[in-house]
């Protein structure tokens, strides 16, 4: 009986933050995904949002991009393109990148990867505003 | 004979040369940790994204149908990215690269391939030649690296499933070790996950959510970005490390001109005190004769 998840967030730079954590709230492609310990095996997409992490001494946010989530009953290990403390977050250029990418979709026809992509940095850059 | 200043100002200035290029090494050395410890940082990420991957399609099994996997029968648009440096002085990195790109990139077939370079180094040499220009990017190792591969990957997969590329291929160094960097042309797009080797022990009984096939969709994209982040470290640590041995060479190569200078100068300098002590002895025998 696990009683704390040990929680592994990778990015392709670094390695963005490593500890114990009650509970872990994801991003996740069906919707907020809440992890507590002694999950099920799962493997779940991650999408552009705010993540939450509780520990023992508080919680912190992050504005994820897109990546997954391994979960296991002891352990969640996420790997995501970015992972930025909410307080870090650049609003100016979060404004910046979803006007470029509003502007990338409405130029691209919707059925081709091009427009996949805005929509995806469209997402990115939201939820960084909404940080 | 060489005048005795003249050789003197030489070792001077062969010794000014040799202080900046052994600082040079120095600062090369640093950067060279610093570009290995982010290529150490950055491996975590792949492996286990390779482990998520391996398993996901195996999951996935034949029910994959994610364009980023299939081969196209006719091939006539390329799409070449090469990695080159921005700065020179690191022996030769960027012509040992180039001069295998050229004749590779010929081959290709008689379709001019999309070619986006960065580094000041393969813009000029490219332009020079006449190649057909895309798109360069200049001092690429100041700007943010996460945001430059987002972009070109973007760009690239884009591009590739939308049907303006049929094959995507990265021109780069490999980083062996400090001494040994390899050209290497890396088949980006379409992805060969065999190489990746599917065979690994399948790691649990996993729930997916969504599917796998989905999932899979998903992260092909993120293993693109991190197999051209890959070579991007690699790049810019075999810049350093070809900039370290280039410039530790040249640092021996200048302590060896001094040494053979300075006997040069002692010799000068000894012919003119023989010189001077022949005259005056001849002097004196002459005023006694």
């Amino acid at each position: 009986m696990a009683t704390s998840l040990h929680v592994d967030i990778v990015t392709p730079q670094l390695a963005a933050w490593s500890g114990e954590a009650q509970q872990v709230l994801l991003p996740a492609h069906e919707g907020q995904l809440g992890v507590l310990p002694d999950h099920d095996q799962l493997l779940a997409l991650v999408v552009p949002g705010i993540a939450t992490v509780y520990t023992a001494s508080g919680s912190q946010r992050y504005v994820f991009d897109s990546g997954f989530a391994e979960i296991g009953p002891d352990r969640v290990t996420v790997l995501t393109e970015s992972c930025i403390p909410v307080e870090q977050v650049d609003k100016a250029k979060a404004k910046a990148d979803l006007a470029a990418a509003e502007a990338d979709l409405a130029n691209a026809n919707l059925a081709t990867e091009a427009a996949r992509v805005a929509l995806r940095r469209m997402a990115h850059a939201k939820a960084r505003l909404e940080a | 004979m060489p005048n005795l200043k003249d050789i003197k100002t030489r070792i001077g200035s062969v010794k000014k040369t040799r202080q900046i290029t052994s600082a040079m090494k120095l600062v090369a050395a640093a950067k060279l940790k610093r570009a290995t410890d982010a290529a150490t940082a950055a491996k975590p990420y792949k492996e286990k994204l390779e482990g998520v991957l391996r398993r996901v399609a195996a999951a996935a099994g034949d029910d994959v149908d994610t364009p980023l996997l299939q081969t196209r029968e006719t091939i006539t648009k390329r799409a070449v990215v090469v990695l080159s440096s921005d700065r020179g002085l690191c022996g030769g990195f960027n012509n040992n690269l180039l001069r295998k790109a050229s004749p590779w990139l010929t081959e290709q077939g008689d379709q001019p391939a999309h070619v986006v370079t960065f580094g000041r180094k393969s813009t000029g040499y490219f332009a020079k030649r006449g190649w057909p220009e895309a798109r360069n990017v200049e001092d690429w190792a100041k700007l943010p690296k996460a945001e430059i591969i987002g972009d070109l990957c973007d760009q690239l997969v884009t591009g590739f499933v939308d049907g303006e590329f049929d094959e995507v291929w990265v021109v780069y160094n490999e980083f062996v070790n400090a001494i040994t960097q390899v050209p290497t042309f890396m088949k980006l797009l379409p992805l060969a996950l065999e190489d990746a080797g599917e065979s690994s022990a399948p790691g649990g009984d996993y729930r997916y959510e969504p599917d796998a096939s989905s999932i899979l969709g998903t992260l092909l994209p993120l293993y693109v970005r991190t197999l051209v982040l890959q070579a991007f470290l690699e790049t810019e640590a075999g810049e350093h490390a070809a900039r370290m041995t280039a410039m530790d060479n040249a640092t021996n190569n200048a302590s060896d001109l001094i040494a053979s200078l300075t006997l040069d100068y002692n010799r000068a300098r000894q012919a003119a005190i023989t010189k001077e002590l022949i005259e005056i002895v001849s002097g004196a025998q002459a005023l006694e004769g």
